[in-house]
């Protein structure tokens, strides 16, 4: 229940970074995916299972801030969890670089994800010079910001979690 | 046996994840009323919220636009220097202020729109997704506003309403990939469909090849019945103009008339359909 609750903060925090603070910070009309990373770091921190389970409710709440088709980004964002839970189960021995090179490839595979997504449920047009700027500035600033979404859903997800990372 | 067991949990989650996800989807595709409740009451409750936290990091925004976008601001600087030294040129031979009096009249009274109801909204802030091209307006339905209904500037269309709450609003607009609007080009039968590119300013039409189009022609909306749009709403000009050989369309990139980079305030056009 516990944990529940900290998810649910660490979520509704992330929507009112990303809507107050990220938005603005835009590099060529692309801003920063707060929400895809706590899909990420929780793949990370917690595994397939939780990472899969954030990354849905992540989704669903871009989702329902955003005007995309409701369920499309939950789609992916639980895929890109439990996929990036499972690949980073399986590295043996993880570098310091490893949690930001995993979360950079994660954002592009996500992006292409969704616009893949899009395009099954009649959304096209998403494949023009915009997609290269904003899988850029996604996945840089993903890959900048994971030690700090490390952290915090550490926290939030509890002491499984902690000790997990901790024998990492 | 554990390991293999917690994997087999973790692919049931994400299954029945997946599934769930999907079946939003055809909720939402089949236009179930309680999902469309759900997002305007996420917009009524997160907006304000949002519009705190959007005021409380406006400086570091003011900042990072000031680093990112010093090529732009030089540009628009350089731009409205110009401008004022236009301005200041008229205002000698003693015109200016009875002109641009008229114009800001005519502006703010939208002579495009006709004798259609206008409602005046502030901008409140720009999407989150990276994929959205909507912006969100201070206005709602309890100001008449309701969804589908057409937005402009003084200048031409922005989009139309998707979502509407009580005292806010989103917009999609003309450069969202998902966008369609029937065009016309101003004083010909010619008719098309201009769609959003997701790039800047910029949409793309397609006309019958027969269709006589030349760069510089205004496109208007194109009322249909049934359709989103009253008929005769600046949408923007031709830019140019390709047919391929063989097509039977011609294909035509339009600028938009009005600037979707600078919308600051924009006016809800309180037209529906009628059936």
């Amino acid at each position: 229940m516990k944990v529940v609750a900290r998810v649910a903060l660490v979520l509704l925090s992330a929507a009112v970074l990303e809507r107050g603070l990220f938005s603005q910070l835009r590099i060529g009309g692309a801003a920063a995916d707060i929400l895809l990373l706590l899909a990420i770091s929780a793949g990370m921190v917690g595994g397939p299972d939780r990472g899969a389970v954030v990354g849905f409710f992540a989704g669903l709440v871009l989702d329902l801030l955003g005007q995309s088709p409701l369920g499309l980004y939950a789609l992916v964002y639980c895929v890109v969890g439990y996929v990036v839970g499972a690949a980073h189960s399986a590295v043996v021995r993880a570098s310091r670089w490893e949690p930001m090179v995993l979360a950079f490839l994660a954002s592009a595979v996500a992006i292409a994800l969704y616009v893949v997504a899009s395009f099954m449920v009649g959304r096209s047009g998403l494949i023009n010079p915009h997609l290269l700027v904003v899988t850029a500035v996604v996945s840089l600033a993903n890959a900048v910001l994971v030690p700090f979404t490390n952290r915090t859903l550490r926290w939030a997800l509890g002491d499984g979690a902690g000790s997990r990372a901790a024998v990492r | 046996m554990a390991l293999s067991r917690r994997i087999g949990r973790s692919r049931f989650t994400l299954v029945l994840l997946v599934l769930t996800s999907l079946t939003l989807l055809t909720l939402d595709f089949r236009g179930f009323g309680p999902l469309d409740q759900a997002r305007s009451s996420v917009l009524s409750v997160f907006a304000p919220v949002g519009e705190g936290a959007t005021d409380l990091f406006r400086p570091v925004g003011n900042f990072w636009h000031g680093a990112f976008a010093y090529d732009d601001l030089q540009r628009e600087n350089d731009d409205l220097r110009a401008q004022i030294d236009d301005l200041q040129g008229q205002v000698t031979t003693g015109e200016v202020a009875k002109r641009s009096n008229q114009e800001l009249l005519a502006q703010a009274k939208l002579p495009f729109v006709g004798d259609l109801q206008t409602v005046r909204a502030r901008v409140t802030s720009g999407a989150v997704a990276n994929f959205d091209d909507t912006i969100e307006i201070g206005k709602g339905s309890n100001d008449g506003v309701k969804k589908d209904m057409p937005v402009v500037t003084g200048t031409g269309l922005v989009g139309s309403v998707v979502q509407v709450s009580d005292n806010r609003a989103v917009v999609r607009l003309l450069t969202d990939t998902s966008f369609q609007v029937g065009v016309n080009a101003l004083g010909t039968a010619f008719n098309g469909v201009a769609r959003g590119q997701g790039t800047d300013n910029q949409l793309r039409a397609t006309m019958d090849v027969t269709a006589q189009v030349t760069p510089g022609q205004i496109l208007v909306t194109r009322a249909i019945p049934g359709g989103r749009f009253p008929s005769d709403l600046p949408v923007g000009t031709v830019a140019t103009v390709t047919a391929d050989d063989g097509s039977l369309q011609r294909s035509i990139d339009v600028n938009l008339l009005a600037d979707m980079q600078d919308l600051t305030y924009v006016s809800v056009v309180l037209w529906e359909p009628t059936p």
